[in-house]
């Protein structure tokens, strides 16, 4: 039977439907800046208090506006002879970099094997690769610093950097879940075609996963950039410290310097935040939109 | 005002001409360790330790003030690798009791050195302070600083209750200070806003009020823990039984409205709500308490005769397997007096080192209060440090006192009777102090 | 090219040469050429750690000494003779229970709130993850700060609206879930961003030929959307429960300032107990004893995971493994 549409009832059909639309991208952006907000409150905070001074940290009730606004204190923590935040900063992004590099390079090639390929042992080897995550660090601690100590290692930067080019079990684990999503009957193709693996996973599986190839980079850059353990354990000389052990300088045996703990908390993190802020806009522009189509 | 204590360091005072150097003798590079961070540090240290290097030229010391090897609470995960690694600094400054160290054969005995010292010679130290760095008669480090506990009072606010706040008049027991403490008390709708004096805030200090009740937590000449003895069940009644008269009976609350221990910025005794809080005589300068205090001893309790102190020494020491030991303790003497000295200018952390010259006065005590009011400060904690109990003196002393402040955390809470959670911290401790002393 | 490497001289070329490797042995070596470098890592360091930590658990070693053979020693005492044991088994099954559940809808909800190109939506995804890119300590001591039962801003967010203020970290009720939030705060951002990684996988070819068939949003979340999904939240849920059992960088610093482990030993996470044996006690052998106890814990828990994921996680590539 045929439907009878009046004009008049379509064009307020769509009108009604435009209308729903407006309301559930209005609701999502009230839901977004709510859920942002309770995020970034207590980050504001860290602002704010880092511009204060320091009888001013804690007062009842909670200041908002600090009284007068302390700039100085990001020039006090900067220039804080205990916190050299240019060679610190230097020093960070060497680490960070080319830990970041080898760990890309590395768990991209192992995670395929673990996900694309069909071997003697992969399940078991798979299993040792989570179990590695189960033993916490404090009581490998010892033996490990024995281990690069026989190596010659301590007081480099060796131990936190060559580790990376060999693997990592977190990045392992995440890379090869995603490698394990896409379908057979492209590679299938693509080895018909005469393609090795190498080509296989460069040319078709890698650009297929680069979202995750980004949070991978991204994810391992901060880990470093905010690790201290590591280069606390490693790291003989001063000048070699990274960010975060300098913010140690900062916490006393009678308190904290909270004002400048937090400016300088705040600087050693800006730069994270500038870097995720850039790369996240390579999750939408790096991906093919259309996806897999049809098969 | 004319004999103000000079603000720099004394060297002119005490002529020393520098150690002569043999011919032969070749450069020495020493390590230390420290935690040290704040901006005073900062200050001082370099200056002190630049002082020692002029006086032995031929050594150079390595170190930085940066809070580390930097970590706070992880430069004894760093220390003990090293140690265990074979390649420890040559001194470290160590804020965890050294007699730990020391009874597991990882530091260097001094006695030998000690006996010939300039300075630092076994009587030229406080007893008990230097009793925390000595483990079956051998000594195992120095202490540099003792700065004893005392309560701190606020004179303006015992001045408007009617109270004298002169140190003679205050109260000789407990009980009479408790009754003081009412004085101050002050709830309002079932909020507490003023306190009085809260006995438990302090936790190094817990040996201390043991000792007030004439009792003892730790036996070293036994080598034996007596938590449970009932001068210790008296003493966690006694405040049980204050937390419940004045304080309303349910700790956590009470903690709501706190935090009500310590004297420094932001403690409810600085921000004038709290009349009478325990701390040491360092926050007399460092804590910049910006209205007119007093310091007095502690009241002793029921069963106790003599009112006792105690004490919270930075300690000093030599790991073994340091690679110039005879530098080193050059060094950590140095740092322990006379180079002290010039750390008290700044902060008035009582020395532990008997033979400290009278006139050098913490320059910022004298700024606040006058040279006479300061001399008599320093005197009272002088005095006060003779009256010290044991303390830091046990092997297992981090074990024993997180599980007393476990203890007594159950107490306040009122989920373990004195008793039980005294007899069940004495078990425990016993047993793992039977068990390192075993193996050692 | 490789039957003619093969081919011995005067044989008939389809005759298979005794040394010919199977499919499945040629496949394993190529494999194993892939995962060398993480086989190589395994070895040199990952195994002596691992094996000596394994080998401490059965020994007294204050690290200042050499080690000494006990046994079982460290097992027996844990299991019976330490009360605060059992009791940090409890705040971390607690703690665990709690923040990883949560955890993974506030990021999973999150993750979809963000799944859009709209303008401005990569200034929202930096806010949410920026809690994780602060320090552990410098975000506990902030928070701290926020929770301050007199002073901090929760506190005064509830009075405000005529909720009670609560003892949080000075409470030895309220102090685990504050941990709690804490880790919520801080952890939501990252597995956001995997979350967010894995419905940029899921092919929009597929969610619009759902919403041509007729299926409404939640009926495209539930078919077509969260199957796709399960590898991510999988990762997301083994990794949440295995760093959740070593939760310590919060619980020690908030336990630090509030006396230690929180008030009744409410903070004494699994990971501070044995931090402080080894650390603070000079028993590093205690404490790699408890860390074996937990990675087994682990392992197993793991282990049934990953047997139950063949009934509930769907690979797209060629259907279940």
């Amino acid at each position: 039977m045929r439907q009878r549409v009046f004009p008049a009832t379509a064009a307020r059909r769509h009108m009604y439907v435009q209308a729903r639309k407006k309301m559930f991208a209005l609701l999502t952006h009230v839901l977004l800046s709510a859920t942002a907000a309770l995020f970034v409150i207590p980050f504001l905070w860290l602002v704010i208090t880092s511009l204060k001074p320091l009888d001013q940290v804690f007062t009842d009730p909670p200041r908002w506006i600090p009284d007068p606004i302390m700039w100085q204190n990001y020039v006090e923590a900067l220039t804080s002879p205990a916190f050299p935040f240019l060679r610190l900063l230097r020093n960070t992004l060497f680490y960070s970099v080319f830990s970041t590099l080898g760990v890309v390079i590395s768990c991209s090639i192992v995670a395929y094997a673990f996900a694309r390929m069909d071997f003697w042992g992969r399940d078991v080897l798979f299993g040792i690769t989570l179990s590695t995550m189960m033993l916490p660090g404090i009581v490998t601690l010892i033996p490990t610093y024995i281990l690069f100590r026989t190596f010659g290692w301590v007081g480099t930067y060796a131990p936190l950097i060559v580790p990376y080019y060999f693997g990592s079990a977190f990045n392992i684990f995440l890379l090869r879940q995603f490698l394990m999503t896409i379908p057979w009957d492209l590679t299938d193709a693509a080895r018909v075609d005469g393609a090795n693996e190498f080509v296989i996973l460069w040319k078709i599986l890698l650009p297929l996963v680069k979202p995750a190839l980004m949070v991978v980079a991204v994810f391992h850059f901060m880990w470093t950039w905010n690790d201290f353990m590591g280069p606390l354990i490693y790291l003989d000389d001063a000048s070699e410290y990274p960010l975060v052990l300098g913010l140690y300088a900062f916490q006393t045996r009678f308190g904290v310097q909270w004002h400048l703990m937090m400016a300088a908390a705040l600087s050693v993190t800006f730069p994270l935040i500038v870097l995720f802020f850039l790369a996240q806009r390579q999750f939408i522009e790096g991906i093919t939109l259309t996806g897999l189509k049809g098969v | 005002m004319a004999a103000c204590a000079p603000a720099t360091p004394p060297a002119p005072a005490e002529e020393k001409p520098a150690e002569e150097v043999p011919a032969e003798k070749e450069k020495v590079t020493i390590s230390w360790w420290n935690q040290f961070s704040t901006p005073i540090c900062q200050e001082m240290f370099p200056r002190i330790v630049g002082d020692f290097e002029e006086l032995y030229p031929w050594v150079t010391v390595d170190f930085e003030i940066s809070g580390g090897p930097p970590g706070g609470g992880n430069y004894i995960e760093v220390l003990l690798s090293r140690i265990a690694a074979g390649n420890p600094p040559d001194t470290a400054t160590l804020w965890t009791p050294p007699v730990q160290f020391a009874a597991r054969g990882s530091l260097m005995a001094i006695d030998e050195m000690m006996k010939d010292a300039k300075w630092a010679r076994p009587e030229s130290f406080y007893e008990k302070p230097l009793r925390s760095c000595q483990w079956r008669g051998e000594t195992y480090g120095l202490p540099s600083s003792a700065g004893p506990g005392c309560i701190f009072t606020n004179t303006a606010q015992f001045e408007e209750k009617g109270v004298s706040p002169n140190r003679d008049d205050f109260p000789k027991t407990w009980e009479d200070t408790k009754e003081l403490s009412a004085k101050f008390v002050v709830w309002e709708d079932g909020e507490l806003t003023h306190a009085g004096l809260v006995p438990w805030e302090a936790s190094w200090l817990y040996p201390v009020w043991s000792g007030l009740n004439g009792g003892q937590l730790f036996d070293a000449e036994n080598e034996r823990y007596v938590l449970d003895s009932d001068a210790n069940v008296e003493w966690l009644s006694y405040w049980v039984q204050w937390l419940d008269d004045q304080y309303g009976g349910d700790i956590e609350q009470f903690n709501l409205y706190g935090p009500w221990g310590g004297v420094y910025p932001e403690s409810a005794f600085q921000l004038g709500l709290c009349s009478m809080a325990q701390s040491g005589s360092w926050a007399c300068t460092d804590a910049e308490i910006p209205f007119a205090w007093e310091v007095v001893r502690f009241p002793v309790g029921p069963n106790g005769t003599k009112s006792v102190t105690g004490f919270w020494p930075n300690w000093w020491v030599i790991p073994k397997g340091a690679s110039h030991p005879k530098e080193a303790f050059l060094f950590i003497e140095y740092l322990c007096t006379k180079g002290w000295e010039t750390w008290y200018t700044a902060v008035m952390d009582t020395p532990a080192w008997k033979d400290f010259s009278p006139d050098i006065l913490t320059q910022k005590l004298v700024d606040q209060v006058g040279l006479e009011r300061a001399k008599e400060i320093h005197q009272f904690f002088a005095a006060y440090l003779e009256d010290a109990v044991d303390m830091w003196n046990s092997p297992i002393e981090d074990f024993a006192s997180d599980t007393l402040n476990s203890a007594i955390d159950e107490v306040l809470h009122k989920t373990k009777t004195p008793t039980e959670a005294l007899q069940e911290a004495q078990d425990l401790c016993q047993a793992k102090l039977e068990e390192v002393l075993q193996s050692i | 090219m490789v039957k003619s490497l093969l081919r011995r001289g005067g044989q008939r070329a389809d005759a298979r040469p005794r040394w010919r490797l199977s499919k499945r042995a040629r496949d394993s070596l190529k494999a194993y050429l892939f995962v060398s470098p993480w086989i190589i890592s395994l070895l040199v360091f990952t195994a002596y750690p691992m094996i000596a930590s394994f080998y401490f658990a059965m020994t007294e070693y204050t690290i200042l000494n050499p080690p000494r053979w006990v046994g079982l020693q460290n097992f027996k005492v844990m299991f019976t003779k330490d009360p605060l044991y059992w009791k940090s088994v409890w705040n971390t099954v607690y703690y665990t229970l709690f923040s990883v559940p949560l955890g993974l809808i506030v990021a999973l909800l999150l993750a979809l709130l963000l799944n859009q190109r709209s303008h401005g939506i990569g200034l929202y995804r930096t806010a949410y993850y920026l809690p994780g890119l602060m320090p552990a300590v410098a975000s506990t001591l902030l928070w701290m700060v926020l929770l301050d039962p007199r002073l901090g801003l929760v506190n005064a967010a509830l009075r405000a609206v005529g909720l009670p203020p609560l003892g949080w970290l000075r409470s030895a009720t309220w102090s685990k879930p504050a941990l709690i939030l804490m880790s919520i705060w801080s952890g939501s951002g990252g597995t956001m961003l995997i979350f967010l990684a894995g419905l940029k996988e899921i092919p929009e070819s597929l969610q619009e030929a759902a919403k041509i068939d007729g299926a409404n949003a939640w009926q495209r979340f539930r078919h077509v959307v969260l199957p796709l999904l399960t590898p991510t939240i999988f990762f997301n849920l083994v990794m949440g429960i295995i760093n959740s059992f070593q939760v310590f960088t919060t619980a020690f610093v908030a336990g630090a300032q509030t006396g230690g482990a929180g008030p009744l030993n409410s903070l004494l996470m699994y990971m501070l107990l044995l931090y402080r044996y080894g650390f603070r006690y000079f028993n590093m052998g205690h404490a790699s004893a408890m860390a074996l106890v937990m990675f087994i814990a682990l392992v197993l828990i793991t282990l049934a995971l990953i047997r139950s994921s063949s009934y509930w996680v769907y690979y797209e590539a060629g259907g279940r493994r």
